[in-house]
């Protein structure tokens, strides 16, 4: 019962995502198509402006971009999602690339990134969150409190632009650009390519991981402050469970629960905030290639993108409603 | 008899925000930054003269902070010898601005909508409430990107509705779940009973005790207008012919070549500063309204 419930409740979020999908990319399509200045049109201008026919222009420009130029936006609106049926995302205006390749290139290196940035987030908000609860009440609390909000208020790429001042220009400590400076050759999964990539995204996983930290923080402080006053913890303090022990089993287990949804839905927050970080350190990714689409209007590039971005936001949001019911009894009965 | 009730009730009620907001630090504190960044881009406008070229000496390029011409050189020189204080000061109409109106629109359609389903309930409940569902799932931001970028424009007015264009969703859900546990509410059905108009319980019975939430949601959406314009101007996704404290950085970054220079300190981190100053002011505020909502932490 409990199971069938679960598939059906999946297959409706999914079929809402698939929906939300299309008309996303829908909308923008059209948008993009009918903004003026995309690759296609600025060759065209230029090639009549050197005297060309119109019907030569056009036919240069089928040759160049592999496009139907003649169509109406609408028929080629009708074509693109008759592609991307099939799986294929149109070929880019500017790097003469199938789209779908170009993201596939670049992908790995924002997953990295902002997989990293949640992770150290998390792990420093879990102890850090679960350390200060012991200290609760009064002046400590308000302490806590102003300090992570004024952290938390700080934009992650003004965090960046310091960072990369202080640590990469002034003191050298880390790069301050690339995603890496190995030669070609030894790319690869090797640990000096892994401890120079490393090095090289210090700064940009610290400058999304700061201002994440304290939301973590008060949401696992608050929740632990809450538990340890429950009946089961005075109990085992009772029965002489060590501190730490108390902490970690006990409360930690349940505290860290309600922030896990946070944890979830800040990945497709980040995804399009990479397009900043990743201008700041002029780092490979997903990010930098969708700021780049957009600026040449290369519009199979920019929705291509975009659409890998909906879909792993809501995949992972799905994901994460599904794990946050494993995780919690309670959510798992209702 | 029931209007002198109400008036007693409103005046001591109006007497008790007023004492918490006192007694409150962190939110007196938000709302002095804040205010002080209104009364720099208004009143600011008239002491401070605007950034014209007169200015630009490429021998005054990237002077630090002084006293000559107090105040005009206080935060130094740009990358073009145009004082800073200048740039910064009139750069805040257009931020106040675009986060005043991005405000209303998300206030006005999310306790509209709120209301809508969560009030009326049913069908209209169902729907809208699926609309909320969906449009917070997704990633707001990068369809933020390509729609400004898209429609390339400095009207305050447009930015303001790509900006909110999807954070009144959160507000709405807030509001219709607040308006449900509300409906049943044994005062709100003795008000019904009583003969109230329905206007009447709206107002008075359901937005007033909302206010709080309503407030912290609001210095939350400004937060995030914030992030968002300044980060597309810095980054170049929007026309850089207007004046922000985003367009001083980008040109800072950009044509100044500040970052690789140690000269242009100043010039970055005044705009960086301003920001994060502005950006904290509204966090405190979200902060300090958090405790007018929630009894317990009123102790700060």
């Amino acid at each position: 019962m409990a199971a069938k419930d679960l598939v059906i409740w999946i297959i409706k979020r999914v079929a809402i995502g698939i929906g939300s999908l299309i008309l996303v990319i829908s909308a923008t399509y059209i948008l993009l198509r009918y903004a003026p200045g995309n690759p296609v049109q600025v060759y065209i201008g230029s090639c009549l402006a050197k005297g060309y026919s119109l019907l030569t222009c056009e036919a240069k420009a089928r040759q160049v971009f592999l496009v139907n130029v003649t169509e109406s936006p609408f028929q080629a609106y009708l074509s693109y999602m008759k592609d991307l049926v099939h799986g294929d995302l149109g070929r880019s205006l500017i790097y003469h690339e199938s789209v779908a390749y170009l993201i596939a290139e670049e992908i790995p290196w924002t997953v990295f990134l902002v997989v990293s940035s949640l992770l150290l987030s998390y792990a420093l908000g879990i102890v850090m969150g679960l350390y200060t609860a012991k200290y609760s009440g009064g002046k400590i609390d308000k302490t806590i409190t102003v300090t992570s909000a004024a952290i938390q208020a700080v934009p992650n790429y003004v965090l960046a632009i310091i960072l990369l001042l202080f640590l990469g220009v002034y003191d050298h400590l880390f790069p301050i650009n690339g995603s890496y400076s190995v030669p070609p050759s030894e790319i690869g999964l090797n640990w000096v390519f892994i401890s120079n990539m490393l090095y090289h995204y210090t700064l940009p996983i610290l400058s999304f991981a700061i201002p994440m930290i304290p939301g973590y923080i008060l949401s696992i402080r608050s929740a632990a402050v809450a538990i340890s006053r429950e009946d089961y913890v005075m109990y085992a303090r009772l029965r002489g469970v060590k501190s730490r022990a108390l902490m970690t089993n006990y409360i930690g287990r349940l505290a860290i629960i309600p922030s896990f949804t946070r944890f979830m839905y800040s990945f497709g927050l980040l995804l399009g905030a990479a397009a900043f970080i990743e201008g700041t350190f002029e780092l490979y990714g997903i990010g930098s290639l969708y700021a780049g689409a957009l600026s040449s209007r290369d519009y199979p590039l920019a929705i291509g993108t975009l659409m890998v971005i909906v879909a792993v936001t809501i995949a992972g949001n799905i994901i994460a409603d599904i794990l946050y019911g494993v995780l919690d009894p309670r959510v798992r009965v209702a | 008899m029931t209007a002198v009730a109400s008036t007693v009730i409103s005046r001591k009620s109006l007497y008790k925000w007023r004492k918490i907001i006192l007694s409150n630090k962190v939110f007196l504190t938000g709302l002095i930054i804040f205010l002080l960044f209104v009364l720099m881009g208004t009143v600011g406008l008239l002491v401070i003269p605007p950034p014209l070229g007169k200015y630009a000496n490429p021998a005054n390029a990237f002077m630090p902070p002084s006293l000559k011409d107090f105040p005009l050189y206080i935060f130094g020189t740009d990358y073009e010898g145009i004082p800073l204080i200048s740039d910064i000061v009139w750069g805040t109409p257009f931020i106040l601005e675009v986060t005043a109106l991005a405000s209303i629109i998300t206030i006005s359609i999310g306790v509209l909508l709120g209301l809508l389903a969560g009030y009326v309930g049913g069908i209209m409940d169902k729907a809208l409430g699926a609309v909320f569902d969906i449009i917070l799932t997704l990633p707001t931001f990068p369809i933020i990107l390509i729609l400004a970028t898209m429609i390339h424009t400095n009207n305050p007015l447009i930015l303001a509705g790509i900006l909110s264009m999807f954070s009144w969703a959160g507000l709405a859900r807030s509001v219709r779940g607040f308006t449900y546990s509300l409906k049943n509410q044994g005062y709100i059905e003795a008000a019904r009973i009583l003969g109230f108009s329905t206007r009447s319980i709206l107002l008075n019975e359901m937005i007033y005790p909302m206010l709080p939430y309503i407030l912290v949601h609001l210095f939350q959406d400004m937060m995030f207008y914030v992030y968002g314009l300044i980060g597309l101007y810095a980054y170049g996704f929007l026309p850089l012919t207007t004046a922000n404290w985003g367009v001083v950085l980008n040109f800072a970054m950009s044509i100044g070549g500040a970052i690789y220079s140690p000269l242009g300190f100043w010039n970055l981190m005044i705009p960086l500063l301003t920001i994060i100053i502005y950006e904290v002011g509204l966090m405190f505020m979200a902060l300090g309204a958090d405790a007018l909502v929630n009894p317990r932490m009123r102790e700060f």
